[in-house]
């Protein structure tokens, strides 16, 4: 009994959402876009780049990451969407690749863009789930923004992504 | 006749594939990649017009390229594994194999081995109407023949103009060369690497492209514009404090000891002073510009060696080795990948640039003297100065591999406790992400 009681406290704590969390504002390296991070949200170094940055969340399996893409020749991000959504469920793509939703146009902050929600087998062989959003922002460049967890916590993760949106500013 | 070529080796493919694994696909990141190398080349090949070149990943761990007659180019996915993402390398393969179709070995093979190359001289109408059965019997010995390669001569041939063609096309004409040491250095051990079994002679086909690498370079040309001043004013070559690596941790100086000059290292983040090398006379000392190597000139016994140590100290490379020559004036280019260095070899001296850590030299200029040497910040260019005036040397120009429309990455999180294994020299360590916010 005392077992299970330790196990569903360490559960509820680990799930439960943090009270009060903080953010902190994160800059792209490139100075394309700002936007703010939950506190508890770690930048992962060695899987970022100048191009790439990366953020492991509270969970096991929840991340965030960003990737400016260039050189970018379409100019509807829902035509590049879907050449994207081709390739990743072809050959070579990702395994039981899987569109949920989408891809819907919006504009983030007055730039047109896509969001799509897909899932695929990730390598450790678990079912993820990413919803993820594409800017054409001009010059021939796109901003990927991407939230990722497995299917069973997604839910709770993609409350991330309006944080990340409400705050979201474009520095071009 | 193109149209005969093609048919022949659309004849051929099924059962090459077939015989290699079938077709490998690979992710589509990597794919972009290797579509990106190839559709540079095929830009840059003469028969672009008349031919349709394509591309198939073998499903095989064996190293291997083939090129089939009509444009058809295979490569394995054990060979894509070997060249470790080098692009100068890929476009070395793929530029070796576009070559073979360019210069039509395996047609004339085909039709020599079959005795049609009267026919051949007989005109192109012929050969574009051939019956269906003299398209199958070629297909079949092309089948045969493509394990035996198209002939040493025809070997050498392809070399040469998949080196053109990759330096057309903006790779590195090097990339062959080193590409050829890499496969040399592991076929010994590994039977996989079977690259070479189809092609013969491999020692003499590295030293004939090793010994054109320094075409692809400019003669040296007197610069009157002062350039190389402003270069070195503006570039890193003006750092107050040349000797400092570029993460600014350590500090070296040659100071004079009983056996001649001393590597002293002050290492600023432990605050102490290090003693590399204690037991070597230290010639020259120069940080390559990321701070992976110093690159160093010791000497010992009349015998020098450039070594490439690691930011530990230890000696990463036994770089280069020289019995009565003398080495002076270490310079890296800005990409770290390359060191210029002046050779007095008796007398006679030698300006030569050398692939790190490769062993690819390619001497570039012969002189008098040479007092000093500045690289242009793209690394295009290489200045020497010969003591009265400054002279400059263009390098093959390299572009970077641009994938049109990339597709946005897929990223997973990595186990967290799981160490991440660096590999520099022949040093090996053991880190853990960095739990770091910036």
């Amino acid at each position: 009994m005392l077992r299970v009681c330790i196990l569903l406290l360490a559960l509820a704590l680990v799930l439960a959402p943090p009270v009060g969390a903080r953010e902190f504002v994160f800059s792209d390296p490139n100075g394309l876009f700002q936007t703010v991070i939950p506190e508890e949200w770690v930048y992962q170094t060695q899987q970022s780049s100048r191009s790439l940055s990366v953020f492991y969340g509270p969970g096991t399996s929840n991340l965030a990451y960003f990737e400016v893409l260039e050189p970018v020749s379409y100019d509807s991000p829902l035509e590049y969407a879907e050449y994207i959504v081709s390739l990743l469920a072809g050959p070579g793509g990702l395994t039981d690749f899987t569109v949920e939703e989408g891809p819907d146009e919006f504009k983030l902050e007055g730039l047109p863009a896509v969001s799509l929600t897909y899932t695929y087998q990730a390598g450790n062989g678990e079912k993820q789930r990413e919803a993820r959003l594409l800017a054409l922002i001009g010059d021939g460049r796109a901003v990927s923004i991407t939230i990722s967890d497995s299917v069973s916590a997604f839910d709770s993760t993609r409350a991330v992504l309006d944080t990340i949106l409400a705050e979201w500013r474009w520095l071009i | 006749m193109d149209q005969f070529e093609r048919s022949v080796g659309a004849g051929a493919v099924a059962d090459l594939v077939k015989a290699y694994g079938g077709e490998y696909h690979l992710p589509v990141w990597e794919k972009q990649w290797v579509d990106a190398v190839f559709e540079r080349l095929v830009q840059v090949t003469a028969r672009k017009d008349v031919l349709t070149y394509s591309l198939t990943v073998l499903n095989s761990m064996e190293a291997n390229a083939f090129a089939l007659p009509g444009g058809f180019i295979f490569i394995t996915r054990g060979l894509l594994r070997e060249l470790q993402g080098d692009s100068h390398r890929l476009a070395a393969v793929l530029g070796h194999e576009l070559a073979h179709v360019e210069l039509k070995h395996g047609i004339n093979t085909v039709l020599r081995h079959l005795g049609l190359t009267v026919l051949v001289e007989m005109g192109m109408f012929w050969l574009d109407v051939a019956s269906s059965e003299v398209v199958r019997m070629a297909s079949a010995t092309v089948l045969q023949l493509i394990r035996l390669g198209w002939g040493r001569d025809a070997e050498f041939e392809a070399d040469l103009l998949g080196q053109e063609l990759a330096y057309a096309a903006g790779f590195d004409p090097a990339g062959a060369v080193m590409l050829m040491d890499y496969l040399i250095s592991i076929e010994s051990d590994d039977h996989s690497v079977s690259i070479f079994s189809t092609h013969p002679a491999s020692a003499e086909r590295r030293s004939r492209m090793a010994g054109r690498v320094g075409q692809f370079w400019s003669k040296p040309v007197k610069n009157t514009e002062n350039l190389p001043m402003k270069v070195a004013g503006n570039g890193r070559n003006s750092d107050p404090n040349p000797r400092m690596d570029f993460m600014g941790r350590f500090v070296v100086e040659l100071v004079s000891g009983a056996n001649g000059s001393l590597l002293k290292v002050y290492d600023k983040q432990l605050n102490q002073e290090l003693n590399w090398l204690p037991d070597k006379n230290v010639l020259e000392a120069e940080w390559s510009p990321d701070g992976r190597y110093l690159a160093v000139v010791v000497e010992d016994m009349g015998r020098q060696s450039i070594l490439l140590l690691d930011r530990y100290g230890r000696i990463a490379h036994d770089w280069r080795q020289f019995q009565g020559a003398r080495a002076s004036t270490l310079r890296w280019d800005p990409s770290g990948k390359r060191l210029a260095y002046v050779l007095n070899d008796g007398g006679n001296i030698k300006l030569i640039v050398g692939y790190v850590p490769d062993r690819v030299d390619v001497p570039l200029a012969l002189g008098a003297t040479i007092t000093d040497l500045v690289w242009s910040d793209d690394g295009d260019e290489l200045y020497f100065f010969d003591g009265r005036d400054w002279f400059e040397i263009h390098g093959p120009s390299q572009e970077p591999v641009v994938i049109v429309n990339p597709v946005p990455r897929v990223v997973e999180r990595r186990s967290f406790f799981s160490p991440t294994v660096e590999r520099d020299g022949n040093t090996i360590r053991l880190t853990r992400p960095q739990l770091t916010i910036p």
